[in-house]
């Protein structure tokens, strides 16, 4: 049976030209590009938002913009970093190029189906985009009754979320049924990479946590198409239940971002420190116990919003329990790299950063997480900093780094190594510039979401907006690094790192089958450093 | 054939070649957990109902008294009886009754279809002026005033002032004072009109799922070897069906 596919010649994924041979295309790798363009074109816009915002606030008083076009920008740059960046992001990029082929199948359980998930991705798009002529001011999170009376176009960009999360929801159950039933022979689940544990559970958090927000969304276009006051204090409604149905989804969400990067992590760090990964179960079984934890600590986003006392101190303990499963996966990592030959290429760079970062987003958290300080900390600078800490010191450089990792595999070009990596330190430092004073300026009561401020706060904002700056120009010149490697870049040979996951034993580009014959697996991919490569490489 | 050997097959073939059992398989397998976010998405609705159900009993079950216990218990049973038709039309194919599924697919359509009609004249006759015992709208003597000029208000029988207001309008009156709402009349009546508005939108998409089965049903797709389509059509009417039996109680009978 083998031969029947090996009779055609090996031709490159990226063969057909044309856009139409793109959108109408049920490759997952080809639908991985698509996504991986839309989500990265987002990022640009968003990231263009948050500049601007930050030269607003670089100085004191009112300079480029009046107050309600800062809260536009604040608004649209949250919702797009959120819904239509970092949620899809890892997922739905890597996941569908990679998680495929890392579990030896020619394509995901539901191709047809996967397209029409980037179909409905490209619709929830579209309907926030039609809202952009009146852009709603809400801030991502959408609280009624604010949402529900002011006349902005709060409607489009609700229901282009939810168009959003239908496409996310369906994603997630391709993949959580490929993982199932599409494994390799030999490939059990204890030989799975780590990437796959990863995309597995924020699978699972997809499908259960998005139906939850997407039918309280269609309630809050209800109460303004209908003027009902569902959420609507003034008209009998509650809107703690909204915050209560809102944080059940956007908690867990945090997780749907965190996890795939948590798993890029796993699979660059034993490649690049030549070491087989440091307690493989722990790593698989934390992310899905984070995933499990992470539906029980919705309500520390309430602790100022009429949160009964007994309540308060049971979400307070279970948010701290989520800690453990983190700091399980922190500590594997670190005995991966221990005694290592460590290669400080540019995914390894941006990996050590995320441990790095993720640490100061972690425990940052904590504080937020105990009730009396949150009372003081919550809408305040402190949380914006935790949050972009895990966000984007997190995934954004998690993706970056994937960008990099696979970079070869994807295009079939070597990107410029030292541009790469110089870049790193302007992406660095300047997250460390742009968020370390955010830290302190909440603590020192620096509200959130405000387009001016007291004179006392000025240096650190300016430091931070100087920070925000050097990033932009970091991830600017990084991404054109790449982008100039399709042309200019070296051929790339189909194993550039010596790892030894399924993708890297496949052509780079990988042929539209992925696999000339399925292979049977016959041992986990973390054997590096291990005698026989040592042998290999005395020869 | 083991699932490892049909993966097998399936690598081996082309890409459209999955042999039966295991799209059959993993058809399942993705359906359920489509049903799953059904239910999350309900399960939100009915939080909600519990939550307002609580800031006032006594409201909810005075409009839940406007409502038809006899509208509702007719589709209730009209679905018990579809839900056991489709159900014996995948029987029907798995024994290779091309036949009899077909007649038992149209049949439980057709009950599909009876149960929209039966709404929509619940629907028009409940969106037409509904009595609501509106003693909290004296509490706001402009809107009582508006309201008795467009002359709908009267005396009931117990001797209070009593206005007719389409239910689901009644907070959008009197721009948004907390007292010109007659308690959490409204609230009920959104909450019946989004439960029963979202689960008629899925009986509308069993329907036309099962249409698309039926018409694939009649050009002879289906034997006992492939009839994954009428099994996950039947699951799904299963589902649309096992969320009206919670309805129904929580909107009619709770009076
Ligand atoms: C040790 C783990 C973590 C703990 C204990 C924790 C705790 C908290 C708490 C208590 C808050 C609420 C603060 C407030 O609003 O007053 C919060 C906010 C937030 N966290 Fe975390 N967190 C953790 C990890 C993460 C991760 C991994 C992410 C993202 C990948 C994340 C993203 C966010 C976001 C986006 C918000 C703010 C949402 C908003 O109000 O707009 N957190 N965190
Ligand atoms: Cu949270």
């Amino acid at each position: 049976m083998a031969h029947a596919v090996a009779e055609h010649a090996p031709v490159s994924y990226l063969e057909k030209k044309g856009i139409l041979s793109w959108l109408s295309s049920v490759d997952h790798k080809r639908i991985g590009i698509l996504y991986l363009i839309t989500t990265m074109s987002a990022f640009l816009v968003g990231g263009v938002f948050a500049l601007l915002m930050r030269a607003e606030l670089a100085r004191p008083g009112m300079q480029f913009m009046d107050p309600q076009t800062y809260n536009v920008l604040m608004t649209l740059h949250g919702s797009i970093m959120i819904f239509l960046f970092i949620v899809p992001g890892i997922v739905a990029t890597f996941g569908n190029f990679v998680l495929p082929i890392q579990i030896g199948a020619r394509d995901v359980a539901f191709p047809v189906l996967n397209r029409f998930s980037f179909q409905v991705y490209l619709a929830g798009l579209f309907i926030i985009a039609l809202g952009l002529a009146n852009p709603a001011d809400t801030g991502w999170t959408f609280y009624p009754p604010y949402s529900s009376t002011t006349d902005t176009n709060v409607i489009t960009l609700t229901l282009g979320a939810f168009v959003l999360g239908f496409s996310s929801i369906l994603t997630g159950i391709n993949f959580i049924v490929t993982v199932h039933k599409m494994r390799a022979p030999g490939m059990t689940w204890y030989r799975l990479p780590l990437f796959v544990w990863a995309i597995y559970s924020a699978s699972l958090i997809q499908v259960i946590a998005t139906p939850v927000v997407g039918i309280s969304l269609i309630l809050l276009v209800a109460e303004r198409v209908f003027g009902v006051g569902f959420f609507t204090p003034a008209l009998g409604g509650d809107p703690v239940l909204f915050q209560h149905f809102f944080w059940f989804y956007s908690h867990p969400v945090v997780y749907i971002m965190i996890l795939p990067a948590m798993g890029v992590v796993s699979e660059i760090l034993p490649v690049f420190s030549r070491k087989p990964i440091f307690g493989y179960k722990a790593i698989a079984w934390s992310s899905v116990a984070i995933a499990a934890v992470s539906f029980v600590v919705w309500a520390h986003h309430l602790f100022v919003s009429s949160l009964s006392t007994t309540a308060g101190i049971v979400f307070s303990f279970l948010t701290f329990t989520v800690a453990v499963p983190t700091a399980i996966k922190v500590f594997n990592w670190l005995a991966t790299l221990y005694k290592g030959q460590i290669e400080l290429k540019t995914p390894m760079l941006y990996s050590l950063a995320f441990i790095f970062l993720f640490i100061i987003g972690g425990l940052t958290g904590l504080p937020l997480a105990m009730i009396g300080v949150d009372v003081h900390l919550h809408d305040t600078y402190f949380v914006v900093g935790h949050f972009h800490y895990t966000i984007q010191g997190g995934t954004v450089l998690m993706m970056i780094a994937a960008l990099h990792y696979w970079w070869p595999k994807i295009t079939g070009r070597m990107y410029n190594e030292k541009v790469a990596a110089f870049m790193f330190w302007f992406v660095f430092i300047g997250f460390n510039l742009t968020f370390i004073p955010q830290f302190i300026l909440g603590i020192g009561g620096m509200p959130r979401r405000y387009a001016d401020y007291l004179p006392e706060f000025a240096p650190l904002h300016l430091i931070s907006s100087i920070g925000a700056y050097t990033l932009g120009i970091g991830y600017f010149v990084t991404i054109l690094n790449l982008l100039i490697s399709l042309k200019k870049g070296e051929k790339a040979p189909a194993n550039p790192w010596r790892a030894n996951t399924l993708e890297w034993q496949i052509e780079s580009p990988p042929t539209e089958h992925n696999f000339h014959e399925i292979p049977t697996i016959t041992s986990w991919p973390y054997d590096y450093g291990q005698k026989e490569e040592r042998k290999k490489e005395s020869l | 054939m083991s699932v490892a050997t049909a993966v097998k097959k399936l690598h081996d073939g082309s890409k459209w070649g999955n042999p039966p059992e295991l799209v059959y398989d993993m058809s399942r397998m993705g359906f359920w957990l489509f049903l799953a976010t059904e239910l999350l998405l309900f399960a939100v609705l009915f939080t909600a109902y519990a939550v307002y159900y609580f800031h006032d009993p006594a409201g909810f079950h005075a409009s839940a008294h406007e409502l038809s216990v006899g509208f509702g218990a007719a589709n209730t049973i009209i679905l018990l009886v579809s839900s056991f038709t489709v159900a014996w039309s995948i029987e029907a194919i798995k024994q290779g009754n091309i036949r009899l599924m077909n007649i038992l697919l149209a049949f439980t359509i057709g009950c599909g279809l009876v149960f929209l009609g039966n709404k929509y004249f619940e629907y028009s006759h409940k969106m037409h002026e509904v009595e609501l015992e509106a003693v909290a709208l004296a509490k706001s003597p402009a809107l009582l005033k508006d309201l008795k000029e467009q002359g709908k208000c009267f005396t009931n029988t117990a001797g209070q002032e009593v206005c007719r207001v389409i239910p689901f309008n009644v907070a959008n009156i009197g721009s948004g004072d907390p007292l010109t709402k007659p308690a959490f009349a409204s609230m009920f009546f959104f909450l019946y009109f989004f439960l029963t508005g979202v689960h008629g939108l899925h009986i509308v998409v069993g329907v036309a799922l099962l249409s698309w089965v039926l018409i694939k049903g009649l050009r002879g797709e289906f034997h006992p070897g492939w009839y994954t389509p009428v099994e996950v059509g039947g699951l799904y009417w299963h589902l649309v069906d096992l969320i009206w039996i919670y309805l129904f109680p929580l909107l009619y009978l709770v009076s």
